[in-house]
């Protein structure tokens, strides 16, 4: 027998955060594996993260790039743009490429990402819904936005929320209205009292806000289309953007085998139930911090989760911590930070402190933080959610916490972490 | 065989938090100075009286570089985590990622800021009026152990055992124009492989234990006839060197063959059940020297065979210790600058499994044999003697001898009589040195 392990397969599906942390792991690990990267995208490896941002004109396309091209050219990794998985073949341990070609694997990533949800409306003249998820989807948007267009956004979630505020900060007297069928804004991000300070932020830039309504009809309407809203009134637009939410991109699996709930079952290691095959990021329906699973398309999810299943698919049995909602927001120049739970249960304490335009609030269940919101204040999110996760006995100073944010959360992190170390 | 080049720490802040004074944000404001946003947060705490400063710790795996969604945040070879500021869109998921509190997050350009050490002279360390910032160098460490990986996979060693890293870093420093001895002991793995299988890809001879420096004598002088400057060291254990290959030794050295003799010394024959060797340290238990109702561990002192060779009159003698690499390598260095001259080196290597220690614990065992002053650091340098880590303070004896079943049986007068003994073992190098510093 070889004392050397035979150099193996590695196929990952989606060339995002979580695939790409997943080649960096397996790198480290095993770098005479090979690995190849299929991504269904035209365009080299990027976030949809960065889409409001090229909208803005914050940032152009030649600064998107997830890693350099050198990076692929390093060591044995292929990346295969434009290669679309079609089906998965657990049995023969290969997948379906668009083309009809198969390929083999030892092991396989499926970090598909997510894909935009469509909205329940009719719409009988068959008007064009364009979403905000992918590269193609914001080309689309540019080509028909003319200077006072009117855009009609459907959902004011964090995507619907940041197309929002880069129209507004594009300008050239584009109208933006967003229409929610939840009575306030970020309604999974932030309470209803944060919530309405920052539509009220939306709203002095001149944005519409639609809350309480969904949209029930399109159709056309003179040279551009009307909404029809549950409350009866017209809502009229040139462009329609549909930010209804997300959800796994796991269509190509039916048939596969494959457990699916609302994501991509896996456990701890990011397995499934079909051997040697992995998921991880939007795609996958994982454990949380506090082991109820669930999906969570959040940037730093997916890059641990991705690393996690890098590992695993390297032979090195790694478990992934969990998952914790953390959100940072930037509207308008006014940051928001949440880590842990926004919605406080009865027997938690909330402690808050305001001064002018900065507040924060912790929430506390025992000594034990669990929850953490700042508005316009400098916070670590990174040393919050370390003392929200290990369960660091912070109540004794949640005054520092609140006076403080910054000093306070790492020094009581880098206490527990000595502590860990 | 993988060449990937992986990213390598190579030089790094350290950060003393019991140093720190109250009321000083030095750090913090000379970063802000030089960098317009301050990357290290000055931990200036007094409500809790806690006084420190934290910044990036340059992960190898950085989790604000997998989590930018621009790409902006990259792992230089060289060891940094750079933030590219003009790919940054404030996004806020690497300051989410890192726990460390290695990424400052600048509300008022909503934009994440990191250090990037100053390109490795950071202006914290320069501001820094006590000493609680220090910029550590480990690249030249990165420079002198610049050869391959002496061994093919699959070493058959103890896991967790010191001879084999002091192996693999000796030649990775010295290269491969070389012809390693060996003899009977645990590192005849090391040299020339269990059975069939070859261990090292170097040249390598296994001798008797009675006569490994004779048989270098005779390969070196046939490769000087040839012209050929090729190294001859020795790398043996402590039952080879100090018992059973002495007069062989002492006659090599007499002689002044030039050849590097290293012995790396486990205190006692342990490839054979761990037995004792006259190197085995005064109340250690072993299998020959058993505690019980007629005796107590080993009654003799160590004997001091560094010092023995010291007084050969050779060309370089130095004590080494896996714990202080820095050292090693500087005296490896000096050791081989000895062309034509006997050049002897004493590794201090712990045997875990004889001493009774846990698996990860032979780098602490030697590291604080020297910090208490049991195993000190020396070198006489053509028979000038210089202490080459002082230890001013010595650690308690007892924080060495807790580490090792070896000692359980030691009662409180045994210990402290170790302790005398170690100290007086420093001493005497002291003394030496103050005698023959400019020989």
């Amino acid at each position: 027998m070889s004392a050397v392990a035979r150099a193996r397969h590695h196929v990952i599906v989606g060339a995002g955060t979580a695939g790409l942390s997943a080649v960096e792991a397996i790198r480290r690990a095993c770098p005479d594996d090979a690995v190849t990267l299929l991504s269904a995208e035209p365009d080299p490896p990027y976030s949809p993260t960065v889409l409001p941002h090229l909208l803005a004109g914050r940032i152009d396309e030649t600064r998107i790039a997830l890693r350099p091209e050198a990076f692929f050219a390093r060591g044995r990794c292929r990346l295969r743009l434009g290669a679309a998985v079609t089906a998965l073949d657990a049995e023969r341990r290969q997948v379906r490429l668009g083309d009809g070609a198969a390929l083999g694997y030892d092991t396989l990533l499926l970090a598909s990402g997510s894909e935009s949800l469509r909205p329940a409306l009719e719409n009988p003249d068959g008007v064009e819904l364009l979403a905000f998820t992918r590269l193609g989807d914001l080309r689309a948007l540019r080509a028909r936005l003319h200077d006072g267009a009117r855009v009609a956004v459907l959902g004011a979630g964090l995507i619907g929320m940041e197309l929002a505020e880069a129209l507004v900060h594009r300008g050239r007297g584009i109208h933006v209205a967003v229409i929610e069928q939840e009575r306030q804004v970020l309604p999974r991000s932030f309470d209803a009292e944060l919530a309405g300070e920052i539509a009220a932020l939306f709203e002095s830039r001149g944005v519409a806000l639609r809350l309480g309504r969904r949209a029930t009809a399109l159709e056309r309407a003179g040279r551009g289309v009307a909404l029809t809203l549950s409350d009866g009134r017209r809502e009229p637009a040139d462009v329609v953007v549909a930010c209804v939410g997300v959800g796994p991109r796991a269509g190509f699996l039916a048939g596969s085998g494959l457990a699916v709930g609302r994501g991509v079952l896996v456990d701890r290691r990011m397995v499934t139930n079909l051997p040697d095959v992995y998921a991880a990021g939007d795609v996958a329906e994982g454990p949380s911090a506090d082991g109820t699973p669930g999906v969570h398309p959040v940037l730093p999810t997916a890059a641990g989760q991705g690393r996690v299943a890098g590992l695993n698919m390297a032979g090195r049995p790694v478990e992934h911590e969990g998952w914790l909602p953390a959100n940072a927001f930037n509207f308008f120049g006014r940051v928001a930070v949440t880590v842990g739970a926004t919605e406080i249960r009865p027997e938690w304490a909330s402690l808050a402190r305001t001064r002018g335009r900065a507040r924060g609030r912790l929430l506390f269940a025992g000594a034990r933080l669990v929850g953490a919101s700042f508005v316009e204040v400098p916070v670590d999110p990174g040393a919050l959610g370390w003392l929200i996760r290990q369960g660091v006995p912070a109540r004794e100073h949640a005054e520092l916490l609140l006076a403080r944010p910054v000093e306070g959360a790492r020094w009581l992190a880098a206490l527990s972490q000595r502590e860990v170390a | 065989m993988a060449t990937a080049a992986l990213p390598v720490l190579r030089d790094t802040l350290a950060i003393d938090f019991g140093a720190c004074p109250p009321g000083c944000r030095a750090c913090a404001e000379a970063c802000a100075r030089a960098r317009t946003v301050g990357r290290i947060t000055a931990l200036d705490l007094p409500e809790v009286a806690f006084h420190g400063a934290v910044t990036c710790g340059q992960c190898g795996e950085p989790a604000c570089r997998d989590a930018c969604p621009t790409g902006a945040i990259v792992k230089e070879d060289a060891g940094v985590v750079r933030l590219s500021e003009t790919r940054c869109v404030g996004c806020g998921a690497c300051a989410i990622a890192c726990v460390w509190g290695g990424i400052t997050y600048d509300l008022g350009r909503g934009r994440a800021a990191k250090c990037d050490t100053c390109d490795g002279r950071p202006a914290c360390v320069e501001a820094c009026p006590t000493g609680t910032l220090s910029w550590v160098e480990t690249s030249s460490l990165a420079r002198r152990f610049r050869h391959p990986d002496p061994f093919t996979p699959g070493v058959g060693l103890c896991p967790g055992c010191a001879a084999e890293l002091a192996f693999r870093l000796t030649f990775r420093l010295i290269g491969e124009d070389v012809v390693v001895f060996g003899a009977p002991g645990c590192a005849v793995m090391l040299v020339t492989g269990l059975n069939a299988s070859a261990t090292t890809r170097l040249p390598a001879v296994t001798g008797l234990m009675t006569n490994v420096p004779s048989l270098m004598t005779g390969v070196v002088r046939q490769l000087r006839r040839q012209g050929r400057r090729t190294r001859c060291v020795a790398f043996v254990g402590d039952g080879t060197t100090a018992d059973v290959g002495f007069q062989a030794l002492s006659g090599a050295a007499e002689r002044g063959e030039p050849v590097l003799y290293i012995c790396y010394d486990n205190e006692g024959y342990m490839n054979t059940g761990v037995q004792r060797s006259s190197t085995t340290q005064q109340g250690a238990r072993t299998m020959t020297t058993p505690v019980g109702s007629e005796r107590s561990g080993k009654a003799q002192a160590a004997k001091d065979v560094p010092l023995l060779m010291a007084f050969h009159g050779v060309a370089y003698v130095a004590t080494a210790n896996v714990a202080f690499l820095e050292d090693f390598a500087a005296k490896l260095e000096r050791a081989l600058a000895v062309e034509d001259g006997f050049a002897y080196l004493h590794l201090y290597s712990p045997c875990h499994v004889g001493w009774g220690a846990p698996m990860d614990s032979a780098l602490e065992i030697a590291r604080r044999a020297v910090e208490t002053r049991v195993y000190p650091l020396w070198e006489a340098d053509h028979g000038r003697f210089r202490i080459t880590h002082p230890v001013a303070r010595p650690r308690p004896i007892d924080d060495f001898v807790e580490l090792m079943g070896r000692f359980r049986h030691l009662g409180p007068a045994e210990r402290a009589a170790l302790g005398r003994a170690a100290d007086e073992r420093y001493r005497r190098i002291e003394a030496l040195c103050a005698a023959f510093a400019d020989v």
